[in-house]
């Protein structure tokens, strides 16, 4: 460690500095482009503005678009999902309630067991590494990506797309936990809760619950390791809750006590928020709300354009390839077609490397402009559409759906170029 | 009788041994002290930052060497310590929260709002909702923190807070409009 080299006049063009900056950056005016030179650490650390929107380095992360600061949330950039995985460092990052966990001497940290069982555990990291080690791909998607996005507007963390990502996770299958606590019969519930907490007393902890049936299943995992590195401290370490094919609400992060109930859990995560209507794909009418709601679980299919850039310049008879992503809940992708005139005639894609049903799947096609499609361009755009269908046959709706939650959309996607002479 | 020195001249001065003598002897003392001084600091922060056992380097020396994940082959040789070096390579991980608070815009009871909402959340939350919302949205999200996370909030607040928001509300309507 080499020690940071101070004068005078580096100090005092820091001090003056930090206090231009705090005053100019709500009023969207760049430091950059007045001309001043900033020095490393702030550049690394310090907030700044992109299109009216604070991006900020959160440690081990790169600059990612401040959702919230305080709990932080904090959103993917679009161009990190041109990989399979998504690197740990820019992994989306989504916290309920602070405080969160700033600190964790692993030596010391331990994972308890207990509730409706014959032995209640408490397992150190080390221990957890004595089982055998399991490794899944699979996507973790916030229930409320793409919330922003909802027509009319929603109010909660106002996520754009990225707010999921598909990272290699290894770690203990959590029925070897439970089998080694031993379930008493007459357990139904597994609830899990993390080492985040509240700031009042009277804020519910954020405690999810899994049915036993599903928390028992194979690739149902307690993770230490994502991407072959441990955790980030923004993504759960030490441990962190992996239900495949669920939404992330279940994926509890820091993972600190598991108990069996005999009755349902029923805590205000499971009753009174993440509540979806109990209709088709979620879908209700905003102004007939849906009076029976149930606790989100599986995810439904999507797909998602990540290659060319959005709105890139294209020449006229140019081969494009096109490429993306696709996902579902866990049955797999079957198929990804693409549109070029709005839904009309559909195009199947070449589907990727599988890494198993879980993971993000990648496609990819080519397209070349074409007399006919020289007729559907508007102000000199090509637009695309891209649906998913998975293995049970569920395809993505043209119309988005919406709900009072802002919660699982997955409408067909659209994406543009510019096409020049 | 006084005994009166001779006034010399300035060149005299210069030239003369009692003059040349000591002025020399401190310029070369000066460096031999200081070269010494110089080698002897070296040698220890050379011998400081080289030392193996030194345990307070021992945190960024795993964390700069990457050792992290625990699976260094040099972990495996010993199964015995191996538990305890496990353990020990993923160390104390600590969070540095960057600070980030948006400086809030002047409106009528702007203090009411930063009593009780900041104590849970950041104002970036607030700022980040969709614009042009009715005043019942307002009011169903803030009597939501009441009602469900327990603020501690009287029902006269909770108005009071929904006049700072609209407020709020209205500022972001503008700084969308008109700053690039």
């Amino acid at each position: 460690m080499q020690a940071k080299r101070i004068d005078r006049r580096h100090w005092l063009r820091q001090s003056f500095t930090v206090g231009l900056r705090s005053s100019l950056l709500y009023s969207g005016i760049s430091l950059s482009a007045l001309g001043c030179k900033r020095d490393r650490q702030r550049q690394e650390n310090g907030p700044v503005m992109l299109d009216n929107e604070p991006v900020l380095r959160f440690p081990d992360k790169v600059p990612m678009r401040v959702v919230n600061d305080r709990p932080p949330c904090l959103e993917t950039p679009w161009r990190y999902y041109r990989d399979d995985f998504t690197p740990n460092e820019a992994f989306y990052v989504r916290w309920h309630l602070q405080s969160i966990p700033t600190r964790i001497d692993s030596a010391n940290w331990r994972l308890k067991i207990g509730g409706h069982v014959q032995k209640s555990l408490e397992l150190s990291l080390a221990d957890l590494r004595q089982f055998e080690v399991v490794q899944l791909a699979a996507v973790n998607q916030c229930s409320g990506n793409s919330r922003s996005l909802f027509g009319p507007r929603v109010t909660g963390a106002q996520w754009g797309n990225g707010a999921m990502g598909n990272a290699m996770w290894a770690g203990v299958p959590l029925k070897t936990l439970l089998d080694k606590a031993g379930i008493r019969a007459g357990a139904i519930d597994v609830s899990f809760d993390g080492l985040d907490q509240g700031p009042l007393a009277s804020v519910p902890d954020f405690v999810k619950s899994l049915p036993l049936d599903i928390a028992r299943r194979p690739e149902v995992l307690v993770a230490y390791e994502m991407n072959g590195a441990p955790l980030p401290i923004l993504n759960g370490f030490p441990v962190r809750l992996v239900v495949p094919g669920y939404y992330a609400t279940y994926w509890i992060k820091s993972l600190s006590q598991i108990i069996v109930h005999e009755q349902t859990y029923t805590g205000y995560w499971m009753t009174k928020a993440y509540l979806i209507p109990a209709t088709n794909n979620a879908n209700e009418n905003p102004d007939r709300l849906s009076k029976s709601m149930i606790p989100i679980h599986q995810m439904n299919v999507r797909s998602f354009f990540t290659m060319p850039e959005e709105l890139q310049q294209v020449r006229k008879n140019q081969l494009v390839k096109l490429a993306g992503i696709a996902f579902d809940g866990g049955s797999g992708i079957a198929k990804v077609e693409i549109s070029a005139d709005r839904g009309k005639s559909w195009q199947q894609t070449e589907l990727g490397k599988n890494h198993g049903n879980y993971s993000f799947r990648r496609w990819s096609a080519l397209w070349q402009n074409s007399e006919e499609f020289t007729k559907l361009l508007e102000n000199n755009k090509a637009t695309w559409l891209v649906k998913a269908t998975n293995n049970k046959g569920e395809e993505q709706p043209m119309e988005s759906i919406w709900n009072r939650g802002g919660y699982m959309r997955n409408g067909v996607e659209s994406w543009s170029v510019e096409v020049v002479g | 009788m006084q005994n009166h020195t001779p006034i010399l001249p300035e060149t005299a001065k210069e030239n003369s041994d009692s003059y040349r003598y000591p002025h020399r002897m401190v310029i070369v003392y000066t460096l031999f002290l200081l070269m010494g001084a110089s080698i002897i600091a070296w040698v220890s922060l050379q011998n400081r930052y080289n030392r193996e056992d030194d345990e307070s380097l021992d945190y960024f020396k795993e964390v700069s060497s990457k050792n992290l994940s625990g699976r260094d082959p040099h972990l495996d040789k010993n199964s015995e310590t191996k538990t305890n070096l496990k353990e020990k390579s993923l160390g104390v991980v600590s969070l540095y929260y960057p600070w980030f608070e948006i400086p809030l815009p002047p409106g009528e009871h702007k203090q009411v709002f930063q009593n009780h909402c900041l104590v849970c959340h950041s104002p970036q939350l607030v700022f980040n909702q969709p614009p042009h919302l009715k005043s019942e949205v307002w009011k169903g999200v803030v009597h939501k923190m009441v009602a469900n996370y327990g603020a501690n909030i009287s029902a006269l607040e909770e108005e009071q807070i929904v006049t700072y928001l609209l407020a709020l509300q209205l500022f972001r309507d503008y700084q969308a409009k008109n700053v690039p």
